[in-house]
């Protein structure tokens, strides 16, 4: 039931980090997958995945209105329809709150919230009326909830991306199509790992924050994706299912690590 | 998925429970079946067609009851991988007719039952690798609550925070604990009274995202999910399996005519 054999899907930013986890992952469940990203995958990403299954890859800069909507006609017409889109796609500025400029909110917001309401309209116009077989997964965030210091565009993206899936998903119920996000913690991918680098001792304090003792791996989203795109969660929409090792659930430690 | 794992299910020969026992079963779980009445006749000869289970007398709203059964499960099954606290009740008395044994009954069963079961799993299955888990039947009326139902709300609200905070104790075992919030369920209980009346079926319907009331089959592979790795890094978490409806603020009319 938690398999995707016979499911064609389109991951948006898919040859890295969440999205190339959550690509195989979904090739592992059976899934033929169209990943679309701004360049192309390194060759060892490419025959990774292609070793995994039936694998297309899309060139498309999602912050761009028109080849957010293409790549989805593109990914639907190589594998002939579709029935799941992960929005995934996204970055940040690791830029002062005081330094932030009008670009740095204009970039964030057209990837990270206006690449993810295109490409999901452009999908519910091409799959049509649906029997609650077809999915959207929106990749939010633990900061769609819970801020972090220094990240104030990063957040309010990601909050926006809890009420955009919560919202499609009421008015996409008529079309038959489930919305659902998925909302990674903090998780060790090459954006994430130049910080946690960065800052000594940061991981010993941040693994001390997390119920279950560490930082996510790549490999602990895909799961979660896999699932909502699956018929085990064919009565699910409008719901952020957060993959934090329990971070969310967590209000303060009173105690440091010990050295 | 649920190959070996060994799992013990609250209130489960009806239901809720009884769909995740289903599900669990055709996962591959071994299951221990629980009720504090007699299952009806065909309930585990069907069961019993899916895979290993057995049934275990116990009412979880005294805390002998629920520490015993969990002790007996991991005796019969030779260890437990995973608790599913999900036996619960509640009452439609009006709120001025609510005598402290309506509150006792239902916060007995609803919240302490779940308390003292994991409780007593956490102290059997010792140090884990977070392989095993608990699964806590929650429900959308964690979250909002509905009319006359003041003590449900509050013992499902309080079941919200008991996983939250559970989570936080449950890591140092190396166990995860999840919730699954069902929201309108067709269960038998639901079709005897709610049925009755067409006009609420398709009020109820119209505000719901996905069109229909859920049914057991909906929700027993959530659970399934949340028990097996592919939610390994899974803690904390309350999935709402409500077909949308707590996304929603308010319909403005009722379509379908």
């Amino acid at each position: 039931m938690i398999g995707l054999e016979g499911k064609r899907a389109l991951v948006t930013g898919g040859t890295y980090g969440i999205g190339l986890g959550i690509a195989e992952a979904m090739l592992q469940a059976g899934a033929r997958v169209a990943i679309a990203s701004r360049k192309p995958p390194k060759d060892d990403v490419k025959q990774r995945l292609e070793s995994q299954g039936e694998v297309c890859f899309l060139q498309a800069d999602l912050s761009v209105a028109d080849e957010a909507r293409r790549c989805v006609r593109d990914a639907f017409n190589a594998l002939e329809g579709l029935d799941a889109l992960v929005n995934n796609a996204g970055s940040f500025f690791d830029v002062d709150f005081m330094d932030l400029t009008e670009e740095h909110f204009a970039r964030t917001f057209d990837l990270n919230v206006r690449g993810y309401f295109l490409a999901s309209q452009e999908f519910a116009r091409v799959v049509g009326q649906r029997d609650f077989d077809a999915a959207i997964i929106c990749v939010g965030s633990s900061n769609s909830i819970q801020a972090e210091h220094g990240s104030v565009l990063y957040d309010t993206s990601k909050g926006a991306i809890f009420m955009l899936m919560r919202s499609m998903a009421v008015s996409l119920g008529k079309h038959g199509i489930r919305v659902n996000g998925l909302g990674p913690g903090l998780i060790r991918t090459p954006l994430s790992s130049g910080g946690l680098a960065s800052v000594p001792g940061a991981e010993k304090l941040l693994n001390a924050q997390m119920p279950l003792g560490r930082i996510g791996e790549i490999e602990d989203c895909g799961g979660a994706a896999v699932f909502l795109a699956s018929d085990a969660a064919k009565y699910i929409t409008g719901h952020m299912l957060y993959v934090d090792g329990g971070l969310t659930a967590l209000q303060a430690i009173w105690e440091l690590p010990e050295a | 998925m649920l190959e070996n794992h060994r799992v013990v299910i609250t209130g489960s020969t009806y239901g809720i429970g009884l769909g995740i026992a289903d599900a669990m079963l055709r996962a591959g779980a071994r299951v221990i079946l629980n009720s504090n009445d007699d299952p009806a006749d065909d309930v585990l000869d069907r069961l019993s067609a899916l895979g290993e289970c057995h049934f275990i007398k116990a009412d979880l709203s005294s805390v002998e009851g629920a520490i015993g059964l969990v002790q007996e499960a991991h005796a019969q099954l030779g260890g437990l991988d995973c608790l599913v606290n999900n036996a619960g009740t509640f009452t439609d008395k009006p709120f001025l007719d609510n005598d402290p044994a309506d509150y006792d009954r239902i916060m007995n069963l609803n919240v302490r039952g779940y308390f003292f079961a994991t409780q007593e799993f956490a102290r059997l299955v010792g140090k884990r690798e977070f392989e095993a888990s608990v699964v806590c039947t929650g429900s959308t009326n964690g979250l909002q609550a509905e009319k006359g139902m003041p003590l449900y709300d509050t013992s499902k609200g309080a079941v919200l925070m008991l996983v939250r905070s559970l989570s936080l104790v449950l890591a140092d075992f190396g166990i995860r604990i999840n919730g699954v919030a069902p929201g309108l369920i067709r269960t038998p209980l639901h079709k005897k009274v709610i049925e009755k009346d067409p006009a609420l079926c398709k009020l109820l319907d119209a505000q719901i995202p996905l069109g229909r009331r859920g049914e057991l089959d909906d929700v027993g592979p959530v659970a399934v999910f949340l028990a097996s790795p592919a939610a390994k890094y899974i803690t904390g978490e309350m999935i709402y399996v409500d077909g949308g409806i707590a996304a929603q603020q308010t319909i403005w009319e009722v379509r379908g005519d």
